[in-house]
């Protein structure tokens, strides 16, 4: 199998580490080997040192393109969802992975700042946090993204990605998703079900 | 606020009283003897096996909503069998219905939800999970659960061992309560969490219950000693005062003789084989009037369901039906009835997929366990399994007034209704 890269980017609370997430599963369910690296588990890991400011949010995106790069180029799946809001750094990113695929999150900033259960918009629109992007910081969006999203339900989301993958080859054997288990999962179950004399 | 479940997989009211009177579970006493607490005997569902019962609480329906008859069933219109899993789930989940209003969920340990299905929170799926990275929701958390060597199930290949199981349901419980520690950090609307061991010790222990000369007996009460433990910690850390049911899924009871139903039918002439030595159900010939799968669901072998099934009409259907009743009724051991009860699908079921549900089920007297296997031509027959599941005697332990709350599902319609008012 070859690896790819799946980046979701979009604005704070449009469903990147939604989508990522159930993304992941679906395709682990397939047997692929799968990497998530999302951007607020990286910022207490790899990242913990970095701010907010321009220079640290460009380096927090090169640590993580460096990290892809490595996991893609080993057929992994990786799966990565960050702001990443400035398009030069997105760029750099495409250039290092392997099979980069760009997955824009076109959610209204209205929606996310309704799903911000934190409450992260509104502390930034009072000055309480500085650089937030959307608010005081910029977020380009993508001109020419593989996939874009625009606020629709998880399970259409991952529908669409998922076809996508199917369409370049990168999946092949979708029928598995529903068939979930293959004829050695079935006798393992048979055989524990037996052993606890429910069959 | 956070509404707080705890499953005891299989745990049987009349045990739970029983210890609770020795002064084996001081904690599950004392929180039951709080003003607004209270401790009643519960309902399993059609069957009452944990598939089913899980799947009734989870989704707050029946199984003619929910489409989960059992652990196995047929894949039709053909013979063969299948293992329905959480995709196969045709109700929304207590979780996925809350997750709407944006309320988030970790549900640890929960039979019938294998594989892991996105959630707004958390998930580890449990029996009869295969692989720990399917059985997990958002994968992130699988190194977690890695790193605290999180396991399944007690090993069922060395169960019969049983001071191995012994060892095993030790460490299991160990890691049990590092799992619910470990998702009990964070903060969820609704936390669901199931001890399967229970239900692992009363199949393979039961009858070290009450014989006081078996070298298991003083085992078990250790076992629900640590439980009552480790429920008292639970407590005390996290559930506080917060909304709490303790519930288990069906009711135990020490085995007497398994019944091998589709023998009996056999020996009746209302089932053929097309093998004399079957592997299993698949073997049976489009000739057969009725077949079972465990437990005691028995299907009739139409044409409208089954390709290779016989032209009935619907009044023979009902014929057949009455005179299968009556002989079930008839069927006795050293003398004794066997059969409790026997129901119509349309009396216990009620939902669009009616239509694959069994058409008959039957419970048998406390003591009997009814299966499908064919491995035997006996009828009855006795293995190293000693306790088997009951409809009644479940349990409900909580601190919510819910006299009306009498089946498992019951619990799972409190539970949505509590969230979605509050």
């Amino acid at each position: 199998m070859n690896g790819f890269c799946i980046w979701f980017t979009g604005l704070p609370c449009s469903g990147k580490t939604t989508i990522a997430d159930a993304l992941a599963k679906e395709l682990t369910d397939l047997g692929l080997k799968v990497e998530r690296l999302d951007g607020d588990v990286v910022r207490k890991s790899l990242c913990k040192d970095l701010g907010f400011s321009k220079e640290d949010r460009d380096k927090n995106i090169d640590r993580v393109t460096f990290v892809a790069k490595l996991l893609s180029r080993n057929e992994v799946a990786v799966i990565v969802s960050f702001i990443s809001p400035y398009r030069k750094a997105r760029f750099d990113a495409r250039q290092s992975c392997t099979n980069f695929i760009e997955v824009y999150m076109n959610t209204p900033i209205e929606i996310c700042e309704q799903r911000d259960v934190k409450g992260m918009y509104a502390k930034a629109r009072k000055g309480e946090i500085k650089d937030f992007t959307g608010v005081d910081d910029p977020y380009e969006p993508p001109l020419n993204p593989e996939i874009e999203l625009k606020n629709t339900s998880i399970e259409e989301s991952v529908e669409t990605i998922l076809n996508y993958l199917q369409e370049k080859g990168f999946i092949t054997n979708r029928t598995f998703i529903k068939n979930v288990y293959s004829p050695d999962e079935e006798a393992k179950i048979k055989k524990r079900l037996e052993d606890l004399g429910y069959i | 606020m956070a509404f707080y479940v705890l499953g005891l997989d299989g745990t049987p009211f009349s045990l739970i009283s029983e210890y609770i009177d020795a002064g084996i579970m001081p904690n599950f006493k004392s929180y039951i003897d709080q003003s607004e607490s209270s401790f009643v005997p519960l309902l399993s569902s059609y069957p009452p096996i944990s598939s089913v019962a899980w799947t009734s609480f989870m989704t707050a329906s029946n199984p003619a909503e929910h489409g989960i008859f059992g652990f196995m069933d047929f894949n039709r219109p053909s013979y063969s069998l299948t293992f329905p899993n959480s995709k196969d789930r045709k109700k929304k989940t207590l979780w996925e219905i809350i997750a709407e209003k944006n309320m988030t969920s970790a549900v640890i340990n929960l039979p019938s939800t294998y594989p892991a299905t996105p959630i707004n929170g958390l998930m580890v799926s449990g029996f009869v999970a295969l692989e720990l990275e399917k059985s997990v929701y958002p994968l992130s958390f699988y190194r977690d659960l890695k790193d605290m060597k999180y396991r399944i199930d007690v090993d069922l290949t060395k169960a019969k061992d049983l001071d191995f199981l012994v060892k095993d349901l030790i460490e299991m419980l160990e890691i049990r309560e590092k799992s619910f520690r470990l998702t009990l950090k964070d903060k969820y609307d609704l936390w669901i969490g199931v001890i399967t061991e229970t239900d692992r010790l009363l199949h393979f222990m039961h009858h070290a219950i009450t014989d006081k000369s078996n070298i298991y007996h003083s085992f078990v009460m250790e076992y629900f000693n640590k439980i009552d433990k480790l429920f008292g910690r639970l407590v005390d850390d996290f559930f506080d005062e917060n909304p709490f049911i303790m519930l288990s899924d069906h009711g135990f009871t020490g085995l007497k003789q398994e019944i091998y139903i589709n023998n009996w039918l056999i020996e009746n002439n209302l089932m053929v084989l097309n093998k004399s030595h079957p592997a299993s159900i698949e073997d049976i010939s489009g000739k057969s009037l009725f077949m079972s799968l465990d437990p005691g669901r028995i299907y009739l072998n139409k044409r409208e369901i089954f390709e290779n099934g016989l032209e009935i009409s619907e009044e023979d259907c009902k014929k057949y039906l009455d005179d299968l009743e009556s002989k079930l009724f008839t069927l006795k051991y050293n003398n004794e009835a066997v059969i409790e009860k026997v129901f119509r699908k349309e009396d216990i079921y009620k939902g669009e997929f009616l239509d694959i549900a069994p058409d008959m089920v039957i419970l048998p007297k406390h003591g009997y366990d009814l299966k499908a296997r064919l491995n035997t031509k006996e009828v009855f027959n006795s293995t190293h399994i000693t306790g088997c599941h009951t409809y009644d005697n479940a349990f409900r332990i909580t601190n919510q007034l819910m006299p009306e709350c009498i089946s498992i599902q019951n619990v799972g319609e409190y539970i949505l209704n509590f969230l979605l008012d509050y």
